[in-house]
């Protein structure tokens, strides 16, 4: 127990694997921890055992090979292991109930993102989810909604879910899709990103091709809300010209882009950085994952959303650059081995830009209806905490002393941002000089006992 | 309300959703396990608002379930064990029990 690691990694998504996969192989003792229970992360979902490995595309299959060089990389993985405490030589984790402390000289965190949450009217009922969350069981347990299914939001995941509908003949109502039409425009002026990685910027085409095709597709929708009916669900949203219309569903499903989740990396008081296109926060570290705090690290989603490939070659370099600072090489070697990543990085970054205005998030979507829940876990809405944002509340720390949101269980992981963004508009304030919830230990609740049970880190040092 | 588009691997184990037995695939999380029997709905928030699992990757803490006596248990992330009993979360979780139970 009182072993110094060289490396734990938090996350076994394609950033963490691959951190490891470089650590190990340059001899450093690797210990990879993740709270599924298998290796892979949300792209490459259980890819090591799903049954739908052949069957979602060349993006998932890609998956398969990552995960077993991973498993033979020599890096010790331990699966079940959610991470609740973080210094940048310790973690904290819990495991089928017991908790454990392990040392390391460097920490790398490669957490990932989540879906972004975009409170509206009716999105707390049984039957509503992320649409990364159907992506999740289809890939892990084989499973599709039966339908008739409504997809809303924007994003390429909303297309890729209306394919997997469309190729598992799920019936589908309509996809909705919340993205401005404007979006396009701006996009157009990086249109020369394209040419660097051509064949992502035709897969994504080929998607919304076969999205307009094959479904009923609504654009420029808003004004979504979801009710109960005598069937399941019934989804009310206005079209472009300003028209109601009602849809019936048994099972909605609601996506507004990826969204780094910082719970861990607030509480490790790491410095952080706003995406003003993506409205997002993330990590601020430099392309070897080195954060503001020495020693800790960060890699993929949780430093910026750039999707897989880019996720994989970043974990590659912060491997890369740990084991220069760990004395397993020179720089120049450093140097020389992080040259294809680096050639990687270089695509992604030039067609961000294009990706990202062109999917960016409607201003109007993130201000909730008054009906909204906004907390899901104190069950408050928009219109209550609009009314304490308005009275003088000018923090989400503030909201949340006041009226609770960020009290339960998530721990504000679902309603940090959307309170976040209604104080900006409330106030005029710019979202980059909000403070975000303070995060405290442990980040989720723990049974008092594990933590009795658990030997005190002075014991083991 | 889900149906099974994968091919069954023939390994399955039976759990008890509020004491009815239910066959599923061996390595199913307990929240994907309970999405028909439960009707998406796995528990009730403190007011009384009927709740099933949202995210499916342990962040949104929607799909809090009792497993084997033990509350407050992320069904999404929990896998499905031969005989496992589970129960919806009725209410704000109660931690004392919890710790009884566990102990
Ligand atoms: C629900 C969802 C579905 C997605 N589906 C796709 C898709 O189909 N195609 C696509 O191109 N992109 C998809 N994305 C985008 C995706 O995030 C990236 O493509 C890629 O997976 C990022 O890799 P990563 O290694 O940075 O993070 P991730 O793949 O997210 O991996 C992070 C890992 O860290 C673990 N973790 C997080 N916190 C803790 C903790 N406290 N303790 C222990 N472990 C922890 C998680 O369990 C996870 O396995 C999806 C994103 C989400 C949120
Ligand atoms: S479904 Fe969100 S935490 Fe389990």
């Amino acid at each position: 127990m009182d072993k110094v690691w060289d490396v734990i990694i938090v996350g076994a998504g394609p950033a963490g694997m691959c951190t490891a996969i470089q650590t190990a192989k340059h001899g450093l003792s690797t210990l990879v921890v993740d709270r599924q229970t298998e290796p892979g992360g949300q792209i490459f979902r259980s890819a090591g055992s799903s049954s739908m490995i052949g069957k979602l595309g060349k993006d998932y299959a890609a998956g398969l090979p990552l995960v077993k060089q991973f498993l033979n990389c020599g890096a010790q993985f331990e699966p079940g292991a959610n991470v609740w405490d973080i210094a940048p030589d310790r973690v904290y984790y819990s495991q089928q109930g017991h908790s454990h402390f392990v040392r390391a000289r460097q920490v790398v965190l490669a957490t990932g993102a989540m879906e972004r949450p975009v409170p509206l009217p009716g999105w707390t009922l049984p039957g509503v989810m992320g649409s990364g969350a159907s992506d999740v069981l289809l890939k892990s347990a084989g499973l599709l909604p039966e339908g008739p299914v409504v997809l809303c939001g924007n994003g390429p995941l909303v297309l890729q879910a209306a394919v997997h509908m469309h190729e598992f003949n799920v019936p589908v109502s309509a996809v909705l899709l919340t993205g401005r039409m404007g979006n396009i425009m701006h996009a157009m002026k990086h249109a020369s990103g394209i040419l660097a990685r051509p064949g992502y910027f035709l897969h994504g085409v080929n998607m919304a091709a076969k999205t307009m095709l094959h479904q009923k597709c609504v654009l420029g929708a808003h004004d979504v809300s979801i009710s109960e009916s005598e069937k399941g669900l019934q989804v009310h949203y206005a079209t472009r010209s300003g028209k109601h219309r009602k849809l019936d569903a048994s099972t909605v499903l609601l996506h507004e882009g990826v969204i780094p989740e910082t719970r861990i990396t607030r509480l490790a008081r790491l410095r952080h950085a706003w995406d003003q296109k993506q409205r997002y926060w993330h990590v601020d570290a430099d392309k070897w994952g080195q954060t503001s705090a020495p020693g800790l690290r960060t890699a993929g989603d949780i430093a910026t959303v750039r999707g897989a490939a880019a996720a994989q070659a970043e974990g590659s370099l912060v491997g890369l650059d740990i084991c220069r600072e760990l004395g397993q090489l020179s720089l120049a070697d450093r140097d020389r081995e992080a040259l294809p990543f680096l050639r990687i990085i270089k695509r992604c970054q030039a067609l961000q830009p294009f990706l990202d205005e062109y999917f960016a998030p409607t201003p109007a979507m993130l201000q909730p209806h008054p009906d909204a829940i906004v907390c899901r876990c104190e069950e408050l809405t928009a219109g209550h905490l609009g009314e304490v944002i308005r009275e003088g509340s000018y923090s989400p720390n503030g909201v949340k002393a006041q009226a609770r949101p960020g009290m339960g269980t998530c721990q504000g992981r679902i309603c940090g941002q959307a309170v976040a963004e209604m104080i900006a508009d409330a106030h005029g304030l710019s979202m980059e000089n909000l403070p975000q919830y303070t995060a405290q230990p442990p980040l989720f609740p723990l049974r008092l006992g594990e933590l009795v049970e658990m030997p005190s880190p002075s014991e083991l040092m | 309300m889900f149906k099974q588009v994968s091919e069954s691997t023939g390994k399955t184990v039976t759990i008890y959703f509020e004491g009815k037995p239910v066959q599923v695939e061996e390595g199913t999380t307990v929240a994907a396990a309970v999405l028909d029997p439960s009707h998406g709905w796995t528990r009730t928030s403190h007011g009384g608002q009927q709740r099933g699992p949202y995210c499916q990757m342990g962040v949104c803490h929607e799909c809090l379930m009792n497993i084997d006596g033990v509350p407050n248990q992320q069904a999404c992330l929990t896998v499905v064990a031969e005989g496992m009993q589970v129960r919806r979360q009725n209410g704000v979780p109660d931690f004392h029990q919890e710790d009884k139970n566990h102990g």
